[in-house]
């Protein structure tokens, strides 16, 4: 395999000595989130791991003013402190609410849907660990279908497909979503960044592998994140006013097989089970594909690069790649 | 014969649900509450019954509030978060007169506070929740067995008289593991409501009493005869009234059958000594040093008498006075910051020494009490 070379920021604003677990991926996101939008950024945190992650009052790993949150009240919290920065005549600082998927999917998925509805400009970053980790592992909309949780023991593993949160924010037509994974920090710094030029809701879906919870050894995380893009159970792509769909980058088509296999929370599956999972993902993919499939045809070829009206969004600040 | 397992409150409590008869729970995830939660997920399926992961807090209590009104017995379990998001659909559960437990599992407050830290602030909070001025049945377990045996008791309360009842205990006691010896619990006789005994949907009212201290049968919403649930204030029917005369007997009727009722309700634990100087109130884990500390104190040769409060709405005034009112001073502990049932009780003695022993994100000490109890201040 090629070796690919590319630059990122070299700041690092999140700094050691925080409390995340080994290999945790919301940590690494955060990491990346704060390189892609510098120090003039205020991050808003409701109830979730990086509630505590962060660290003890007075320490902060952060680096940047941390607001911690009620659990269902990221999106309204960050409305309020985006007004309140407008009403002084500070519209540099980037406004980010940062949730795990307990606080997106389930209990703030009403405050999201609001600010998004009111079109409210901030950057909202779900770093997505399919389960409630930090109280003991517990199921979320997002757990994906037929996994192990506490609360769906193997006896009865999640019987109910995970929850399409981009589709519900695609069709609050936002202006700028986009989905990333760990694996690929460039691709997840340049949507980060093309996301700060634009004004209004932005939403960054953030695959984020938790080793405790999904079983897996903490030096895989990269490599598992890897293989849900490259499976397509998870694909890199970012959609424009809920309407312009672009894949960034191709998926191989790997079988889901070896992405399930490393995980303890799959150890359960049948060969029927991995069948069904593996076509379930494959239908969805041929739904993403559709949609692209879409934009080429009716809108020729400009679209697929993506666009917001250039006049509100000036355009995106590539990664350099070598 | 004895028969010995290792529980902890969170698990006890589930236990004593289902043998109460609780068929349906619906939980979010809140620590130090989800234990409960998962005991329900392990548990209830196997028995064919339902336990549900909810997206929010207002779902969880919403769940049972329908799971109730269909003739089940439901319960949901949190803490104070979660709890605060509960208060609407409690409301309505007291409006409505569904029968259903909220095992509220206390943290160090307020907000999200002290996750995995205990605490004992939410007392007054719980027994106030309501708007109106309205009072819901609230026990506080101070050890695993009595969480199970307290949990049939507030099933049973909660059928009886239709109403939503609390069990209000804390992080120690749900989830401090201890040995238990089954063979002696004591378990209450499990009781259902009472349903609707007449028929013809001419001789029913959803919310019908003689006496406004009665409690109205019930009837499964969707069932034979036509069930008005509103939150609304409302007549005998359900019609919408805001201010009848009958509307009024209604909402007077709802405060009326738990406090006609306080003989049902009342479960209290006192050792009490008639010749008593001192008397040590307490609840919920602290009821557990406290009561050390009075062994300490008798062992010393001191009269003391001791009660474990473990009904605290509506206030056991006559029950306290009864064990108390002896004493010449009255020593009430509890782990929160100014002494807040303390605030609900002292005036039951007038011209006494009433004393707090209080203490916020630990635990109280027996020779705190101790020294409490003793101290000539």
């Amino acid at each position: 395999m090629g070796q690919i070379k590319f630059d990122l920021p070299g700041e690092e604003i999140l700094s050691p000595g925080h409390f995340a677990c080994p290999g945790c991926g919301a940590t690494l996101t955060m990491r990346y989130v704060l390189k892609a939008l510098g120090r003039k950024t205020i991050v808003v945190i409701p109830a979730c791991c990086w509630s505590v992650i962060d660290g003890p009052v007075p320490y902060s790993a952060a680096g940047v003013p941390v607001f911690h949150t009620a659990f269902e009240s990221a999106a309204s919290t960050a409305s309020g402190i985006k007004a309140g920065l407008e009403i002084q005549g500070d519209h540099e600082t980037t406004v980010v609410a940062f949730a795990g998927d307990g606080g997106t999917f389930d209990i703030g998925l009403q405050a999201l849907s609001g600010a998004a509805e009111r079109n409210e400009d901030f950057i909202y970053v779900c770093y997505d660990n399919e389960a409630y980790m930090n109280t003991g592992i517990q199921r979320s909309s997002a757990t994906p279908f037929w996994a192990w949780t506490t609360t769906t023991p193997t006896e009865s593993p999640k019987a109910e497909k995970k929850k399409n949160i981009v589709e519900i924010l695609a069709a609050h037509r936002i202006p700028y979503l986009a989905t990333a994974s760990v694996a690929y920090p460039d691709d997840m710094i340049a949507k980060i960044q093309r996301a700060k030029e634009i004004k209004g809701t932005r939403f960054i879906h953030v695959f984020s592998p938790c080793p405790p919870g999904w079983k897996f050894e903490p030096e895989d995380s990269i490599k598992i994140s890897r293989m849900a893009v490259e499976s397509r159970i998870f694909p890199l792509f970012e959609v424009f006013n809920g309407r312009d769909y672009k894949l960034t980058r191709e998926p191989a088509g790997t079988p889901v097989r070896d992405y399930l296999k490393s995980q303890g929370r799959f150890r359960h599956l049948k060969e029927s089970d991995i069948q069904q999972i593996q076509s379930n993902v494959d239908e969805e993919w041929e739904r993403l594909k559709g949609k692209l499939t879409f934009q080429v045809e009716s809108r020729g070829k400009s679209h697929l690069h993506g666009v917001v009206d250039p006049e509100r969004n000036p355009p995106m600040r590539r990664a350099i790649r070598k | 014969m004895s028969l010995y397992r290792i529980r902890n409150g969170n698990q006890m409590i589930a236990e004593g649900a289902i043998a109460a008869g609780c068929r349906f729970f619906a939980g979010y995830p809140i620590t130090p509450a989800s234990g409960i939660y998962k005991s329900m997920i392990d548990e209830l399926p196997r028995r064919c019954d339902v336990a549900i992961s909810s997206p929010d807090e207002i779902s969880a209590l919403a769940f049972c509030v329908g799971a109730s009104q269909r003739g089940f017995k439901a319960m949901t379990a949190t803490s104070g978060p979660g709890f605060s998001l509960m208060v609407e659909t409690l409301q309505y559960a007291v409006m409505t007169e569904t029968p259903l437990v909220i095992a509220l599992v206390q943290r160090l407050g307020p907000s999200t506070g002290g996750a995995t830290q205990g605490g004992q602030g939410d007392a007054l909070f719980v027994g106030h929740s309501i708007a109106g001025g309205y009072t819901i049945p609230v026990f506080s377990p101070s050890t695993p067995k009595e969480a199970y045996e307290l949990t049939v008791h507030a099933f049973n309360v909660s059928e009886q008289l239709r109403t939503p009842v609390v069990v209000l205990t804390d992080k120690e006691v749900a989830m401090t593991s201890e040995n238990i010896d089954y063979e002696k619990l004591a378990v209450p006789e499990v009781v259902d409501r009472r349903y609707f005994s007449g028929d013809g949907q001419e001789n029913y009212r959803s919310y019908f009493f003689n006496n406004p201290n009665d409690v109205p049968e019930f009837a499964a919403v969707g069932g034979t005869v036509k069930v008005v649930v509103t939150g609304s204030a409302h007549e005998m029917s359900g019609r919408l009234q805001k201010n009848s005369p009958e509307t009024i007997e209604v909402l007077r009727h709802l405060n009326s059958k738990i406090a006609s009722h306080s003989d049902l309700i009342m479960r209290l634990h006192v050792e009490s000594d008639d010749e008593a100087d001192f008397a040590v109130l307490s609840y919920g884990v602290s009821a557990r040093t406290a009561g050390e500390a009075v062994a300490y104190l008798k062992e010393k040769g001191n009269r003391v008498t001791f009660c474990n409060l473990q009904t605290l709405f509506p206030i056991p005034e006559k029950e306290i006075l009864n064990a108390a009112g002896n004493a010449r001073k009255v020593v009430i502990v509890e782990e929160n910051m100014t002494g807040l049932y303390k605030s609900q009780i002292e005036k039951l003695f007038p011209g006494k020494q009433v004393v707090g022993v209080n203490g916020v994100g630990r635990m109280i000490t027996p020779k705190e009490i101790e020294e409490a109890v003793l101290s000539e201040k």
